[in-house]
């Protein structure tokens, strides 16, 4: 089931960052299905053969088996879901595994929200909505028959520039966007799980999401490489803010919606005070079996005869915004002709 | 941050990404390097003060309130940081008071003052703009056009009457709002993706933007609608600039861009051209993207801030320089200036620039002059001898020409600074079935000649001539055995040797006051093809050194020296990136290399030592005649003239005076150092660094004790992100990649220079490589007591453990033993000896502690001697190939990756191991060996350990002396750690601006002068 969101006002929005750099960018200018990568990175072939859209399905999959974060879970939102990996996930551990179907059991909901149109996941209601929208937020209570998420997770990347402040300040501001959505829909006790970036200023949002819930911990799944910044951060045990109501307007940003939140944000003050702000550790959890999962960081040795199959990608990028650039380039209509 | 003690840590230097640069009155040059506001004096080229601004922010703009002004205010803005001070009290207050740092708790895209100078417009990336009274530095409003979306990008322009706010937004839309009205006037659609750069003009005409589809617009603002739009840059757009735009009346100006391709490009705007079009472009930075940019409208430059720490500065008015030159000729036009009447095809052949004419000669034998002075061609003569094969050389220090034909007629001909022809001789030589080519040298008043004919048993014909066009020797030298096509030629006037250059990169050297026999050749003594170039470097009295520069007709060019035994040594070898070399030389001035040659359609001129180009010509390509010659002028820049032929007619460029340097601050490498180490320099108060980065390049350069780095070579030998480098000694060194690519290096110091060349190469095991090697470690191994080679260890990805004997001997790697660990990923490698033990402690990605013995297979061939030598014992022929079969220690420590260990001997035999991981945790074990008379066993145990030692992945940890320890990790925070008592505390820690923190090594100068080096995405020092 598509349901297509009134786009208004959509288009200034940014959740288009839904999408992961490693099945985009990278794969649009090199190609898919190279058994080189293959080889490099045995989660991107393990996708392939078993059908998930993207590697980072593994991931999800790690961390339930670390924390069990799926089991007995009913309603669950993904945010940044495009191209569905997680989704897939999801569907599988909370429909499939049960031997049920979301026809069936009408007590348990899929949303997966995000500005990129996405195909059809089973046993998920997908919306193309800006998550920083009230309607998208009416959206999914509507779906949920006003009751409120156990689950709420976002994979969502932005399209690093390689300025690693800026790159971490707009990865934070999508946590934030995350986490705005999270606590409003989210059910006290809840499970909140987001792609972090464990850069210079990450134990400001360690220390800030601390006063949100019970047990805030940094996640790395075995199958994220250990070169990459990124990890997870699994945040359980909801516990809304006493006092404080969450509202979603669209004339406030996100750092207005949490600017009362007292969670230890600094906020503009008439004096242009630089506050600093609290820092926190969060404990760290490596998860995924160190025996019997994959390495992500090793090269593995593929079979010769496995190696010869070349697999393509279960769900092709989406074209580009600069894909007219290189077609003129490709032409040849680039060059300074004297 | 903490200060337990007396420890100090304190940042000396910092190389890195520049994210903003402004221009000021008295060409001085505003920079933002990481927190610090840098000042250049691009007059001067001199650096005039340097302030840290925040404590942790690098500064991503700066607005001042005139730019005519002597003290204006200045704004400094970076992340959520805000400074507004009086330019003197940056200045003047190096140490004094430190500047206040301001916050408006969002991230600030950018900002401006008001008119009257009292009022501050903050705009911040949600799209608010606060406006801040510059007196009070209280807020005074805040203003919203009522969309908050996240911004990339953002331009505020001040006008009489009213304030407008540009925002870029993350996906396609451009914003422009009105400040007081707070009413959107426009929403700007026609981008895709998000919008990286805006720029309004001054007049508030114009707005230009650019995107992720790597467009740039241009937008008339009052009415929003599309003016033109510009394609040329191959990735994202960064910054934007204006010049040429005289006032609102202007129909015409230009625009200064620069890019994530690592060009800066000229770009021109006319009044109903929809497009803009590509003038020109920059290349002058290191690896990824150009951060930022600045004009300085009035004299016309371009001032280029890269990810590599290089701020370039490019003329973008050259043509208007004093002394540029940019001539064409078509034949109809020469015929009628010289008034000559050309026949049907003819052309003109060949010519040759000496300096203050060109002279050229015609299919039909017609010798012409061109004359610079006057620009214009003249008719000398016509001489029927030299139709259809004629060759025109010369000696462009005398202004010498000599032309020749087939049969050997020489005539020369020698000009004066006028272009007036004071001499003419001629000569002949006819030992030569047939002349088909002529090479020419001149060196310290003499003249060589050097003619060959294509027939093998002929002689070369070596003729000297003094400045009088007088014969003074002939010379009939023996070619060698097989046939050689001289491609280039040098003369060594010290020692009389003729150093020939041909094709197969072969080398002919003969002595030509011994004998016209060769003394040496030199065959295929490296891969390559023609040889384009030979010069002369240096050269001893005592024939003991020789050392030569060779160019090559591709991508390579190679010093070698030749000693008295006449045993060549590659001492630098190293590529460009793309192109066919023809030529190169050591600027006088600045002793950077100059290489110059062809690429895909153009001629290009390139600084190799500082990675830059200095001059490009779109010629069309290498296939046509042309001429090169360069002088350093007057104010010691260097001026180049290129004259090529193209469509039969003639073209000349000349670059102008330079009225700057060509650079302010030199940078490093363009995108992340992943690895680096350091040695000894034969000047006592220097170092050797090596530095090994993400862009796949390793970089030798120069430290001193101040933290300064000057860079000598960029090697361009690995194909891949380089993993790790390490000194063998202080001669050699090894690097690592992915693709298995495992690299010995020689490192030579002469009286001018450090060089450096691949010495040799491990096989990789794959014939299509795609292992990543990911560390090494090295014993030196002695014969007597000399050091003939060493023992190597090296870890993989795909878990293999594999170690070799380098023989320099015999160089060849012979291998050890070979085997692997688990299915992960090993990270790190060391040898450690214990007595007459030797063991391979690994870590890898699963976070354990791994030991392996390797007494038995090792100590057969090799006796352990001290601490850091050992003995060969056997013939390294009867070397066999041994497994790893002796794990001894398979501890796990980290729950994930060991990303980095250090250790330090305790005794003879322990050690203590710190340990960094992907899991923030440091941990200090020891590894002790217990012996009864039975048997010997490691044991290992963990001493402290302090699971939150950083708050995200540790990268680096690296012994200062026995009790300290510095630590590196992605969080930015540099730590000194103390490790007295077998236990782990925190001594001090500093922020570093250095992002993705990766890597660290220590440069000890001795008198307790050390400093700790970090890398990672930039380069800092800081003194321990």
């Amino acid at each position: 089931m598509i349901v297509l969101l009134d786009l208004y006002s959509l288009s200034y929005s940014w959740f288009a960052f839904g999408y992961l750099v490693e099945s985009v960018r990278i794969t649009y200018s090199i190609g898919m299905g190279k058994s080189s990568k293959d080889k490099r990175d045995l989660y991107y072939r393990k996708a392939k053969e078993e059908g998930w859209r993207a590697r980072s399905a593994f991931k999800l999959l790690q961390l339930d088996e670390q924390f069990g974060l799926l089991k007995d879970v009913s309603r669950v939102v993904d945010l940044c879901a495009a191209p569905g990996s997680w989704s897939q996930v999801l569907s599988g551990k909370i429909f499939t595994e049960n031997n049920t179907s979301a026809s069936e059991d009408n007590s348990k909901k899929i949303v997966a929200v995000d500005l990129q149109p996405m195909s059809p996941i089973d046993n998920v209601i997908t919306l193309q909505a800006d998550i920083t929208h009230p309607k998208t937020l009416e959206h999914i209570l509507e779906i949920f028959e006003g009751k409120k998420a156990d689950f709420v997770c976002s994979d969502g990347a932005p399209d690093v520039t390689g300025l690693h402040d800026l790159d971490e300040y707009v990865q934070g501001q999508l946590i934030l966007s995350a986490l705005q959505l999270a606590t409003c829909i989210l059910k006290e006790g809840g499970t909140f799980v987001a792609k972090i970036f464990r850069g210079r200023d990450i134990d400001l949002l360690y220390s800030q999401l601390g006063y949100l819930f019970e047990k805030v911990i940094c996640a790395k799944p075995r199958s994220s490489r250990g070169t990459s910044l990124e990890s997870f951060i699994v945040c359980i045990g909801y516990r809304p803010r006493e006092g404080w109501v969450p509202s979603l307007r669209p004339d406030l940003s996100t750092e207005e919606f949490f600017q009362d939140m007292k969670i230890g944000r600094s906020r503009l003050t008439d004096v242009l005070e630089a506050e600093l702000e609290e820092r926190k550790v969060a404990p760290f959890i490596a998860c995924g079996d160190l025996n019997t999962s994959y390495d992500s960081d090793a090269t593995y040795t593929l079979d010769k005869a496995v190696e010869r199959i070349s697999l393509n990608p279960v769900q092709m990028p989406t074209a580009p915004p600069y894909k007219k650039a290189v077609e003129m380039k490709r032409k040849g209509e680039l060059r300074i002709v004297k | 941050m903490s200060d337990r003690s007396n420890e100090r840590l304190e940042e000396l230097s910092h190389i890195g990404p520049i994210c903003s640069l402004t221009v000021f009155r008295d060409q001085l040059l505003l920079s933002g390097e990481g927190p610090t506001l840098n000042a250049y004096n691009y007059k001067t080229n001199e650096k005039c003060f340097g302030k840290k601004i925040f404590n942790r922010n690098k500064i991503h703009g700066i607005s001042c309130s005139s730019t005519t002004e002597k003290n204006p205010l200045l704004s400094i803005w970076g992340g959520r940081s805000l400074c507004i001070s009086r330019l003197d009290q940056i200045k003047n207050d190096a140490t004094a008071i430190k500047l206040k740092e301001l916050s408006v708790a969002d991230w600030i895209m950018y900002t401006e003052f008001s008119n009257d100078f009292k009022k501050l417009y903050v705009l911040t990336a949600h799209n608010v703009v606060v406006i801040i009274d510059t007196a009070s530095l209280k807020v005074i409003d805040t203003k919203s056009c009522g969309e908050k979306s996240i911004l990339y990008s953002g331009s505020i322009r001040v006008l009489e009457d009213k304030v407008i706010i540009c925002a870029g937004t993350v996906m396609d839309g451009i914003i422009i709002w009105e400040l007081e009205s707070e009413r959107t006037l426009h929403s700007l659609v026609d981008h895709e993706g998000s919008i990286f750069g805006l720029k309004a003009s001054d007049c508030g005409k114009y707005l230009l933007s650019c995107s992720d589809d790597r467009s740039i617009r241009v937008w008339d603002l009052d009415s929003g609608s599309l003016l033109a739009t510009g394609w040329g840059h191959g990735s994202r757009i960064w910054s934007l600039n204006f010049f040429d735009l005289d006032g609102t009346d202007s129909k015409t100006f230009k625009v200064f861009s620069s890019s994530e391709d690592c060009t800066a490009r000229i770009w021109q705007f006319t009044e109903n051209d929809s497009c803009l079009k590509q003038l020109k472009i920059f290349e002058s930075h290191m690896g990824r993207n150009v951060w930022s940019s600045a004009v300085d409208t009035e004299l016309k430059l371009g001032f280029t801030g890269g990810a590599d720490g290089r701020i370039k500065i490019h003329d973008l008015s050259e043509e208007t320089r004093p002394g540029y030159k940019n001539l064409k000729w078509t034949l109809p036009e020469i015929s009628a200036q010289a008034d000559v009447t050309f026949i049907k095809d003819e052309i003109i052949k060949e010519y040759f620039d000496f300096g203050s004419g060109l002279l050229s000669i015609t299919s039909t034998g017609k010798i012409l002059l061109l004359n610079y002075s006057t620009t214009t061609w003249n008719i000398l003569f016509e001489d029927s001898r030299y139709v259809h094969f004629s060759l025109v050389k010369g000696f462009e220090l005398e202004k010498i020409v000599v032309i020749s034909n087939k049969d050997g007629d020489l005539i020369f001909m020698k000009f004066d600074d006028d272009c007036n022809m004071i001499k003419k001789a001629e000569h002949k030589e006819d030992s030569l079935v047939r002349l088909n080519n002529v090479l020419t040298c001149e060196k310290n008043g003499r003249y060589l000649l050097l003619l060959e004919s294509p027939k093998a048993d002929d002689k070369l014909v070596l003729k000297e001539f003094d400045a009088e066009l007088h014969l003074v020797s002939t010379l009939y030298l023996t070619k060698p055995k097989d046939k050689i096509v001289a491609t280039a030629l040098d003369f060594d006037d010290i020692n009389n040797y003729i150093i020939i250059g041909s094709r197969f990169a072969t080398v002919t050297l003969y002595d030509i006051s011994q004998s016209s026999e060769p003394l040496k050749v030199w065959r295929k003594f490296v891969k390559g093809d023609t040889i384009s170039h030979i010069k002369v470097l240096e050269s001893g009295e005592d024939k003991d050194k020789l050392t030569v520069l060779l160019t090559f007709r591709d991508r390579d060019y190679f010093v070698i020296t030749i000693d008295k035994t006449y045993k060549l040594e590659l001492i630098q070898d190293n590529k460009i990136q793309k192109g066919f070399i023809e030529g190169g030389f050591f600027d006088k001035n600045s002793n950077d290399l100059i290489l110059y040659g062809f690429k895909s359609d153009s001629f290009f001129v390139w600084n190799e030592t500082r990675q830059f180009e200095i001059m490009r010509e779109i010629c069309g390509g290498p296939h046509r005649q042309w001429s090169f010659t360069h002088k350093l002028d007057d104010s010691q820049n260097l001026k180049c003239r290129f004259i090529y032929t193209r469509s039969s007619g003639i073209q000349l460029v000349e670059n102008g005076e330079r009225i700057n340097k060509e650079y302010l601050a030199s940078g490093l490498h363009g995108r992340e150092i992943r690895s680096m180490a350091v040695t000894d320099s034969s000047n006592p108060n220097e170092k050797l660094l090596i530095t090994g980065s993400e862009d796949t390049t390793i970089i030798l350069s120069t430290l001193t004790s101040s933290g300064e780095v000057k860079p000598h070579w960029s090697q361009r030998h690995h194909g891949s992100g380089m993993q790790s480098v390490h000194f063998v000694n202080k001669i050699f060194l090894l690097s690592s990649s992915a693709k298995e690519e495992l690299y010995l290096w020689k490192l030579t110091q002469d009286n001018t220079n450090n060089y450096i060349t691949l010495f040799r190469t491990v096989k990789p095991s794959n014939s299509n490589p795609d292992l990543r090697i990911m560390d090494f470690d090295t014993i030196e191994i002695k014969e007597g007591d000399k050091v003939v080679g060493f023992l190597l260890i090296a870890v993989y990805s795909d878990s293999n453990m594999k170690a070799w004997y380098f023989s320099y001997e015999k160089n060849t790697f012979k291998l050890l033993m070979d085997g692997t660990y688990r299915t992960c990923c090993i990270l790190n490698v060391k040898f450690v000896k214990f007595l007459d033990n030797i063991y391979a402690m690994i870590g890898s990605t699963n976070g354990y502690l791994t030991i392996y013995d390797i007494t038995k297979h090792i100590l057969k061939y090799f006796k352990i001697i001290d601490d850091e030598f050992m003995q060969l014992i056997a013939d390294d022929e009867s070397f066999e190939i041994a497994q790893f079969d002796n794990l001894v220690v398979d501890q796990q420590l980290h729950q994930s990756s060991i990303k980095s260990f250090d250790i330090r001997f305790t005794s003879s035999t322990a050690v203590s191991i710190v340990t960094g991981g992907d899991d923030n945790a440091l941990i200090l074990s020891s590894v002790q060996l217990i012996e009864d008379q039975q048997s010997s066993n490691l044991e290992v145990s963990v001493n402290a350990f302090d699971s939150n030692a950083a708050s995200s992945t540790i990268t680096s940890v690296k012994f200062i002396d026995d009790s300290r320890v510095l630590v590196t990790s992605v969080d930015q925070i540099v730590r000194l750690w103390s490790i007295d008592n077998e236990e782990l505390s925190l001594l001090k820690d500093e922020y570093t601006t250095v992002a993705d923190t990766g890597c660290a090594a220590i440069a000890d100068f001795g008198n307790g002068e050390k400093l700790a080096l970090v890398g990672g995405s930039g380069f800092s020092t800081f003194s321990i």
